[in-house]
């Protein structure tokens, strides 16, 4: 394996940074403000209808699709998610021959990988 | 109560206000905001995406344009296919945004108010930061850093140098778009003048010591072009400090280059328009949230792509579609009143070192302290030690990636 990825000197931080986080209050937004107003509730009863069907993303689920869509890279929506499953924990344990995947794979553990999984080889 | 009581007028006003969809507009119909666009309209919202350009013309693959190795009609995307998925598209510029009015001004005087507006507007070219070199040296001296006409001038001028002639390849200090796309242009000069002008001579001046896939380049360089590459880093003199684009000259710290070629890629920051919109801070690029990707300084405002200050995830075209699709889910959850979840991001880069050799590295990349940080045990690049078959799969992947990204982006 060669050296770290972005260690190599390229990590872009602010030149100056407070360690506050974004603060988001229960409506989840970052206004502060203590009750949701009624365009704000509009909103939510809308969206709760719209993306009834767009259920959020296990995490890194989503970055797969940038390159997982044919040729020597195969699509994942159709595929039995244990197969997935199976070859990703198989590349983490360094058990299948490098590409990317065995280097990407580290960075999820035995249940984010099956939840990833799941999520990856629903079709929309 | 209070808001249970509201939550009751509201079921009960709903149908009449049906036309009360919460209204997205994002800038920049790049990698990041296509995707974004994209991936918010099949959620089922409005989304109005503001692009003046045209057509895109797509930066990874442009070195192999500049090498004479591939057409530049592969490069072009249009817009079309997300006007027709029905994303509204305002075919201008973006001029000015007012976060607090949540309004943003298109060239032509028009204004969209939006509930939430996703910015994805690229870089700008720093034009202030070395000596000399300003949007008309770059009509001499090419930075070829955002694709188009720039990428045609820099392949023109390779095609007409005589054999034997000195191309210089200076590369910036970090931040900048794309880490190791310059060591990928210079392998790529490389065999361009190996092939076709074996008696020139290729010299890349780095303004830093070390760079992305250093050792996998380093050794490429010494096994493909020995003796026509020659690489100088800061600590050797590599740092311009100057140039004269009329005399082709380059001025570092040590002396003098005439080039008969010469990319310079100058230091850059995030598009103007962020500027404009009050969200990037004194060093010009943009610090946001790493869970939402919401502007660290004005709200309602969410930033992706090579704009923001994004810790350890590079300036990549496969970090600007990763960071769409999570801000977009970031956006959807506000929107419906809930905290968006913790995300992982993925960043795979490939370099060509020639047409049959390619090399990656990947990171995993999660939230901590304020910026996205890799992930302890994950990412890395290909082995230094690796047959000849590997580098010729990993151009294979290279490309594989690029036709599924552009076409997740752009239809
Ligand atoms: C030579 C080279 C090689 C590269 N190779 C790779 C590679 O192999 N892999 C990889 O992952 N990445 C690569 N990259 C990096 C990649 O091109 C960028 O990281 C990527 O384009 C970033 O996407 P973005 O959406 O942030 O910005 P962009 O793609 O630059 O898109 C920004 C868009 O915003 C628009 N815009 C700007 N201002 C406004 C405004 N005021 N109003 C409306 N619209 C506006 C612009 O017209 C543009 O279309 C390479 C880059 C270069 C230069």
């Amino acid at each position: 394996m060669g050296s770290k990825a972005c260690g190599e000197g390229i990590l872009h931080k602010p030149l100056s940074y407070s360690h506050s986080l974004m603060k988001y209050n229960k409506e989840g937004r970052g206004s502060g403000r203590e009750y949701l107003s009624l365009p704000d509730l509009l909103l939510i009863l809308l969206l709760s209808t719209a993306t009834a069907a767009t259920a959020a993303s296990p995490p890194g689920a989503s970055s797969c699709a940038g390159c997982h869509g044919g040729g020597a890279i195969p699509t994942l929506a159709g595929q039995p998610a244990e197969a997935v499953a199976a070859a990703m924990l198989a590349y983490k344990a360094g058990e299948r021959s490098p590409t990317v995947m065995d280097r990407i794979a580290r960075g999820f553990d035995e249940a984010e990988i099956r939840a990833i999984a799941a999520w990856v080889t629903a079709v929309r | 109560m209070k808001r249970r009581a509201l939550l009751a007028a509201t079921l009960l006003a709903a149908p009449a206000l049906a036309q009360a969809s919460p209204k997205l507009v994002v800038i920049g119909g790049g990698f990041g905001g296509a995707t974004a666009a994209r991936a918010l309209h099949r959620a089922g919202l409005a989304v109005t995406l503001v692009e003046p350009a045209a057509e895109y013309i797509a930066c990874p693959f442009s070195n192999a344009v500049i090498a004479g190795l591939r057409d530049m009609d592969s490069q072009r995307f249009g817009l079309d296919g997300l006007r027709r998925e029905g994303i509204a598209l305002a075919r201008q510029a973006a001029t000015a945004v007012d976060a607090a009015a949540r309004r943003v001004t298109l060239a032509d005087g028009t204004a969209l108010a939006y509930d939430r507006l996703v910015m994805a507007p690229g870089i700008d070219l720093r034009f202030d930061a070395l000596p000399g070199y300003d949007a008309a040296a770059a009509e001499t001296m090419p930075h070829a850093w955002k694709a188009g006409a720039q990428t045609l001038l820099l392949r023109r001028q390779l095609e007409a140098m005589e054999d034997g002639g000195l191309v210089v390849v200076a590369v910036p200090a970090n931040p900048y778009r794309c880490p190791p796309g310059p060591y990928e242009r210079a392998s790529l000069i490389a065999h361009y003048l190996k092939t076709r002008k074996p008696r020139s001579k290729l010299l890349v001046l780095d303004a830093k010591d070390v760079f992305s896939k250093q050792k996998l380049f380093e050794q490429g360089w010494a096994a493909l072009y020995p003796g026509l590459l020659e690489y100088v880093p800061l600590s050797g003199g590599g740092k311009l400090t100057e140039v004269d684009a009329k005399a082709g000259v380059l001025v570092t710290e040590f002396g003098e280059h005439r080039a008969a070629v010469a990319n310079v890629i100058p230091p850059q920051r995030a598009g103007r328009i962020a500027e404009a919109a009050g969200v990037t801070d004194r060093s010009g690029w943009c610090p946001v949230d790493p869970v939402s990707f919401e502007s660290r300084l004005q709200p309602g405002i969410h930033l992706i792509g090579d704009a923001i200050i994004a810790g350890a995830m590079p300036k990549s075209a496969f970090a600007a579609n990763a960071q769409a699709r999570v801000c977009a889910e970031a956006v959807l959850a506000l929107l419906r009143g809930e905290a968006p979840a913790t995300p992982k991001l993925i960043n795979t880069c490939y370099s060509l070192l020639a047409p049959d050799y390619g090399i990656s590295v990947a990171g995993v990349y999660q939230p901590a302290d304020g910026l996205l940080t890799d992930v302890p045990g994950a990412g890395g690049t290909s082995p230094l030690e690796a047959p000849a078959s590997q580098r010729r799969a990993e151009a294979g992947y290279a490309e594989d990636w690029f036709r599924t990204v552009t076409a997740d982006a752009f239809g």
